[in-house]
């Protein structure tokens, strides 16, 4: 390929994307079938732009490895130890009783019990961009359904593993599959070497880079982790999507963990489009044109077979009927592991080669279907209307605080949150406030509130307050914008710096607007009046009163805003009022009526 | 239309229930105004400005709160301090209040049986409203039988609906108005 083709190709495939992607999801039928659209209009089965689709699916299999990366960095090690059940019980049984039935209708369908077997591996797999895309598009992944189909989806690309490790073996000597101690050992040492390296090594590596400031140095490093560690577990045999989802785990509960999300996220998003670009390239409409009815027959076959086990699954899982449907709906087509599965099996001759490109066409069909069956069930779930009545919880709300600057400010206002237990994130882009603050168990990530993508990834949906406490008042006014733009239902608290700033802050929609010094000032005013002789309670009474008036002075002059004449009109009667109001104050201290 | 402006005191609000159920019923009285003293003033500064100001224009004042140590929660007295001002309440021109209606809905945690002579509580619970009642008297105000509830803590939801559309008669019947629920 050279570089003209390399940048042709790459603007059919951006092109394909931009025309179909908002077509498709306009008409309500979700990003990934407007992918496998636009591949397969661009394949070669469609106008034929693309030939080498094995090249391209293969290069895009790498979005897989960011996507798994991704959800690793999602679950530390603890969550990932509470969900051991779903994973074990749902994901074994899935698994497990898929394989057996997809071989068993292959049988009653006349292949022998060998490749019946094979085929049943290849096709109980579901699909992790398809099912995770869906899930995110509908804001689902936090629900019950999400979890369960997440911890289904880990099983099965755990499960590749050992079916890879098999599959050469019943190949070439037919003989029992042997543990191979050396590599066993090899897997231990590179999780081992993780471990020890996300802890010694990559973190003081993200604090040096974080504190360079350049953001594409540390673009770089993030994506040079994830190929880092993806070669380095394949090297040992282990698939470089597991192997990343494992290095995403380990660095969950790192403090950069945002900050990576969002540098790895928009290659993710490229580079899964592309996948399922190449997906809908490598459908064989010619072989579907020969008998469009058998391959339809098969593809509904495998999906209703598969379908049937998830429902019965989600009953088990306690999932309302509409629910059930979309958990099967999600789960039941075939994967992008068939693709590399029954190419395996082709190359070493288990398959043969008729069978190979069959189930490949069914495969990539199941692919096509799903989403389109997605479709027809929303439309039938909308028309009907009458929705269960438990709706599926969207969100596990985590009902947090996002403190976003964690100065002197700041970190008072979290101080007091963490006393009430109130469950606080903290966002701030100062790596030395990072480094000395997660020494005192703060949980803090490292980014640029002002940023959509990384509010996105603090959580801000599902927050009960964000709280906008940096030193940089352009930085809040900012923040406020962007939270404003984005998340209007959002209560918001902010720092300002002086009056100006409050009237500013407070026409953004900002709930609370206190100036920075205002109190802190007041207080020692307070403490003067006292050494000044006065009263306790009176001085305290005077600057509670001075407070309150001077508070709704500034909301009155927001009121005059542009008119400079008439600010300073008002300001000059506002200092008249509240001399009248403070020697009323004074005078009622020298009257000797009471008793 | 009459108003009714009521001053609700309590200062663990989320604690409570039938206060809090009372107090809501008010809100949604179209002719009463409900000043929540301790989510107004927090720091118990209160603005006599803007209390006075809810005063002006009411046809009858009440006072809700829970007894507290045989007395109203401590905001009331500040309020009673700081708003009854001489020439508001009293003294030359002080004649706002006066003509107006006055009640007060407290509620005990102790039982009627207690409140008496020879008993834990001394005395009945009117004993202890006294000096507020007096308070009012003494600004001209026409102050009507309180709305006692007692042992507030035991009732259950029934009782609190109860109670609830019999404070509604009650409010409703200072300024001649009918509960909308009947």
């Amino acid at each position: 390929m050279d570089d003209h083709s390399f940048l042709n190709s790459a603007f059919l495939y951006l092109a394909a994307a931009v025309i179909a992607v908002p077509v498709f999801k306009r008409l309500g039928l979700g990003s990934v079938l407007g992918y496998l659209a636009a591949g397969m209009v661009i394949g070669p089965w469609g106008v034929a732009f693309i030939r080498d689709v094995d090249a391209i699916l293969r290069f895009s299999e790498f979005g897989v490895v960011l996507l798994m990366f991704l959800i690793g960095l999602e679950l530390n090690p603890k969550k990932l130890w509470n969900m051991h059940r779903q994973l074990i019980g749902f994901g074994s049984l899935q698994v497990v009783v898929s394989i057996i039935l997809i071989s068993l209708l292959a049988i009653i369908g006349g292949a022998a019990l060998s490749i019946a077997v094979l085929a049943g591996l290849a096709l109980a797999l579901s699909s992790t961009p398809i099912a995770l895309q869906t899930l995110e598009e509908r804001r689902l992944l936090k629900s019950e359904i999400g979890k369960v189909s997440f911890s289904i989806l880990l099983f099965q690309d755990i499960s590749i593993i050992p079916i890879l490790a098999i599959l050469p073996v019943i190949a070439f000597n037919n003989g029992p599959f042997v543990f191979d101690l050396l590599i066993a050992a090899k897997v231990i040492a590179v999780i081992a070497f993780f471990i020890f390296s996300s802890r010694f090594l990559i973190r003081p590596l993200f604090r040096i880079i974080a504190s360079t400031g350049q953001r594409e140095v540390f673009t770089s490093f993030a994506l040079m982790l994830v190929v880092g560690s993806g070669l380095l577990v394949e090297f040992v045999g282990i698939s470089m999507a597991l192997g990343t989802f494992l290095a995403g785990v380990l660095l969950a509960d790192s403090e950069y963990r945002h900050e990576l999300e969002l540098n790895i996220e928009p290659f993710k998003g490229l580079l899964m489009g592309l996948f399922f670009i190449a997906v809908g390239m490598s459908v064989d409409l010619s072989l579907f044109m020969a008998d469009p009815l058998w391959i339809i027959g098969l593809v509904l076959v495998l999906i209703v077979a598969k379908s049937l086990i998830l429902m019965v699954l989600g009953h088990f899982a306690g999932f309302v009927w509409h629910e059930k449907i979309l958990f099967a709906l999600l789960l039941s087509p075939a994967g992008e592991f068939a693709f590399v599965l029954i190419s395996v099996m082709s190359a070493t001759t288990l398959m043969p080669d008729a069978l190979a490109k069959t189930l490949l066409v069914v495969a990539s069909f199941s692919m096509l279907l799903a989403p389109l069956l997605m479709f027809v069930y929303d439309f039938i779930l909308r028309r009907s209307a009458n929705v269960d009545a438990r709706e599926t919880d969207v969100i596990a709300n985590e009902g947090h605080v996002i403190i976003a600057g964690f100065g002197r400010f700041g970190q008072i206002v979290g101080r007091l949150m963490l006393s009430l237990q109130v469950p606080v994130t903290v966002v701030d882009n100062n790596p030395t406030h990072i480094e000395t603050l997660s020494k005192f168990g703060f949980q803090i990530f490292y980014g640029d509130i002002t940023r959509y993508d990384l509010l996105e990834a603090a959580g801000a949906k599902d927050a009960r307050l964000v709280v906008l406490a940096m030193d940089d008042p352009a930085a809040v006014q900012e923040a406020a914008k962007v939270l404003k733009a984005y998340y209007p239902k959002l209560t918001v608290l902010a720092r300002a710096k002086n009056r100006g700033n409050v009237v500013e802050l407070k026409e953004l929609g900002v709930a609370h607007v206190r100036r920075e010094t205002f109190s802190s000032a007041l207080e020692i005013g307070e403490m003067a009046l006292r050494e000044l002789g006065y009263p306790a309670h009176f001085a305290n009474r005077v600057a509670g009163r001075f407070r309150r008036y001077d508070e709704y002075a500034v909301d009155e002059i927001a009121k005059y805003r542009g008119d400079e004449a008439a600010v300073i009109d008002y300001a000059k009667k506002a200092r008249k009022q509240l001399e009248e109001l403070m020697s009323h104050d004074a005078q009622s201290l020298k009257n000797d009526d009471t008793w | 239309m009459k108003k009714i402006t009521l001053i609700y005191a309590h200062p663990s609000p989320h604690k409570s229930r039938y206060n809090r159920s009372l107090m809501m019923m008010a809100c949604g009285l179209p002719y009463v105004e409900v000043r929540d003293l301790y989510e107004l003033y927090p720091s118990m500064l209160i603005d006599e400005q803007a209390e006075q100001n809810a005063l002006r224009d009411a046809d009858a004042l009440v006072f809700q709160f829970p007894i507290y140590w045989f007395s109203a929660p401590s905001i009331i007295k500040e309020w009673q301090d700081a708003v009854l001002q001489n020439g508001f309440a009293y003294g030359d021109g002080g004649n706002v209040l006066a003509g107006k209606k006055f009640m007060i809905a407290a509620s005990t945690g102790g039982s009627q049986s207690a409140y008496n002579d020879e008993q834990s509580h001394g005395a009945p619970v009117a004993d202890y409203l006294k000096p507020i009642e007096m308070t009012a008297r003494y600004c001209g105000m026409d102050v009507v039988d309180a709305f006692v509830t007692h042992e507030a803590r035991s009732l259950d939801y029934q009782d609190i609906k109860g109670f609830s559309a019999a404070y509604c008669k009650a409010l409703s019947a200072l300024i001649g108005e009918t509960c909308p629920d009947g």
